[in-house]
């Protein structure tokens, strides 16, 4: 492992967000946004099994066969998110009642799967561990954001963007935003993204 | 085909293994993780105020001990929930007990019945008199997700249903359909199941005085 996997992996919840750049994970970013605590349970809740998932697949994978990678990553993460079901209705049952139909299909999540085939089956432990914090991190901020405009709109009577519909819009205008912003950070800070 | 066969045997026995540990990890985790109670906090002692007022503010009510729960024998209500539901999520989750003002001796189950889907089910403060009969019901909780049932029935039915059921000591889900021209079948099976086992639990305690 160099200092340059370490960086990125660190600074990928920015710079790769899941959300705003990668666009994985629509279906619960869309559901769940709708509050601020439901939309910050859920990207806790995703953020915990993409580390844990990231370490496990990453501590297995010169044990796994290439044959039966998809499904052992599945059941990986399918276990952590059990765990994480079991943890919240048992201690947050106030939340689970809120987001209890969405934590079953963290195991779908695309940030999920995508982290672990494309980053902690092929880096080291620590490394993997980063990258699931740090991406973790960047889904908790992105869908947190898009839970408070969304929630904020609704408090001002605008009805539209607490429903599904009303979520796709303002996570165009954010998403757009977004990426306006880091090209203008990239530009110049371009030295600096090349190192 | 020597190598192919090695190869499946290796992924075999890779996933079995995993398997066998995720396994492990859930079984411990079934084991030592908390599972949720229903306690008598104060949000519960609110709408046990609403179904049978005290004259009080839910605060006063819930500091003064107004309410209480009574202590179920775990395996005794398990029992019960399995010789009584009628499907997997129907179940009593607890009963509380009015023990001071106008309503003392009046009960109040706490159960909860299948909606739309398992995950999520729709749970009822059921209030019965001292003769077991339905005095009021509530809904604690409603988390239906799929379109076209969020509300439906429970919103735009429910008051309906309350005049329905009071004072009734069994209940079927076709009289619901009847009586409150509901359409979300099930919500109100969810509904019918949920207050019939309540109504079970109620007659239960009244014939052994306050026990299961």
């Amino acid at each position: 492992m160099n200092g340059k996997t370490l960086r990125n992996a660190a600074l990928g919840g920015i710079l790769n967000n899941p959300v705003f750049v990668l666009v994985l994970g629509m279906c619960p970013t869309i559901a769940q946004s709708n509050s601020i605590i439901n939309a910050f349970g859920l990207g806790c809740a995703t953020a915990v099994v993409l580390v844990f998932s990231n370490i496990a697949i990453s501590l297995l994978r010169k044990v796994i066969p290439d044959k039966v990678r998809l499904p052992a990553y599945i059941v990986i993460i399918a276990t952590f998110v059990t765990i994480v079901q079991m943890v919240i209705s048992g201690f947050l049952p106030e939340l689970y009642a809120s987001i209890s139909s969405f934590i079953p299909l963290i195991v779908v999540n695309c940030i999920i799967l995508g982290r672990a085939e494309s980053f902690a089956s092929k880096n080291s432990v620590l490394a993997s561990a980063v990258d699931g914090l740090s991406m973790g991190i960047g889904f908790i901020l992105s869908i947190t954001l898009l839970g408070a405009i969304r929630q904020g709109l609704g408090a001002m009577g605008l009805s539209l963007f607490v429903q599904p519909a009303g979520g796709f819009i303002v996570l165009g205008f954010v998403m757009a935003l977004f990426n306006c912003l880091m090209g203008i950070f990239k530009n110049r800070h371009k030295t600096l993204m090349e190192a | 085909m020597k190598n192919s066969t090695k190869s499946t045997l290796k992924s075999v026995l890779a996933m079995s293994v995993i398997s066998v540990v995720c396994v492990a990890v859930l079984a411990f985790g079934n084991a030592f993780i908390p599972k949720y109670k229903p306690t008598l906090d104060l949000k519960t002692a609110t709408m046990i105020n609403e179904l049978l007022p005290t004259g009080l503010d839910a605060q006063t009510a819930f500091d003064n001990g107004y309410f209480e729960m009574l202590e179920l024998d775990e395996k005794k209500l398990a029992d019960f929930n399995k010789n009584n539901r009628a499907e997997p999520n129907n179940k009593v989750l607890a009963v509380y007990k009015v023990v001071k003002g106008d309503y003392s001796g009046y009960t109040v189950v706490e159960a909860q019945g299948q909606g739309y889907s398992g995950n999520d089910p729709i749970s009822l403060l059921t209030a019965f008199d001292e003769g077991a009969a339905v005095f009021d019901v509530k809904v604690k909780s409603q988390r239906e997700n799929s379109p076209g049932t969020n509300g439906i029935f429970l919103d735009k039915n429910f008051d309906n249903f309350r005049k329905f059921i009071k004072g009734k000591t069994d209940v079927g889900a076709s009289d619901i359909e009847a009586t409150t021209g509901a359409t979300s079948k099930y919500s109100i099976k969810g509904v019918a199941n949920t207050v019939k086992i309540s109504m079970q639990m109620a007659a239960a305690l009244n014939e052994n005085g306050g026990k299961l």
